[in-house]
């Protein structure tokens, strides 16, 4: 039994999946007031988009701090090295900005998590070993091929309740 | 899914709880190379093992529910 998997990626990014998710909601909501008109689906779908415009400002706000923070310390790093050199100053902030957006590009890379799903999209995903043995082989999951077509050997699925694996489908 | 498999599978989260999903282990034979199956040689041949011997209970199992 061969089976297609192609390569998804999922970002890490909790502000940008809540960012989807909003849009997804947003879309729903407007397919519900044209289309169906069902009242108690439209107040959960208006509760969910509150709750998450609320997630969303909070992580703005830490944000924002954070990198407050982060460049009130470099521009006392700075005053502390150059003096009274405004010039000289002004080059070294421009500096420590840029290596501050490399920085989150970087970041923005590294926040991303591959995976290989069924390629019809059911919920069947390689398992962790497989995986494993593809690191091994092409060293980074950036380096991944998109789409492979592999023999089934079996499938597992796991317990909802005790965690544990319980049913088998050998597929020989 | 739930919350305690959501640590476990950290690139599954996208994943409602209630989900259900599947593991698929596959034939890595074609995709990889023999250096690196050599590496993971002891988890393979476990993993081998462990599919007959569910395939062995399968057929017992089987041949005890044709008998009755």
């Amino acid at each position: 039994m061969e089976f297609r998997f192609s390569r998804l990626f999922i970002n890490k990014n909790e502000k940008e999946r809540f960012k989807a998710y909003k849009t997804a909601l947003e879309d729903s909501l407007k397919d519900e007031l044209n289309c169906f008109c069902d009242e108690s689906k439209i107040k959960a779908l208006n509760h969910c988009i509150e709750e998450i415009n609320i997630i969303i400002k909070k992580d703005e706000i830490d944000t924002s701090t954070i990198k407050e923070a982060d460049r009130k310390n470099s521009l006392t790093i700075v005053e502390d090295s150059t003096g009274n050199n405004s010039s000289s100053c002004n080059s070294e902030q421009l500096r420590l900005e840029q290596n501050m957006t490399l920085n989150e590009e970087k970041k923005d890379q590294h926040n991303v998590d591959y995976l290989f799903q069924e390629a019809g999209g059911e919920n069947y995903y390689l398992h962790p070993i497989d995986h494993d043995i593809l690191l091994m082989e092409f060293g980074s999951a950036d380096h991944f091929p998109t789409e492979i077509n592999v023999r089934l050997y079996m499938k597992i699925s796991i317990n909802f309740i005790s965690n544990s694996i319980i049913n088998y489908y050998i597929l020989i | 899914m739930n919350s305690k498999n959501r640590s476990n599978y950290k690139y599954l989260n996208h994943l409602r709880n209630g989900s259900i999903f599947f593991f698929v282990e596959v034939d890595m034979k074609e995709l990889v190379s023999n250096h690196t199956l050599k590496q993971f040689y002891q988890i393979l041949k476990s993993r081998a093992k462990h599919r007959s011997n569910i395939k062995q209970e399968e057929e017992h199992y089987h041949n005890f529910v044709g008998k009755m």
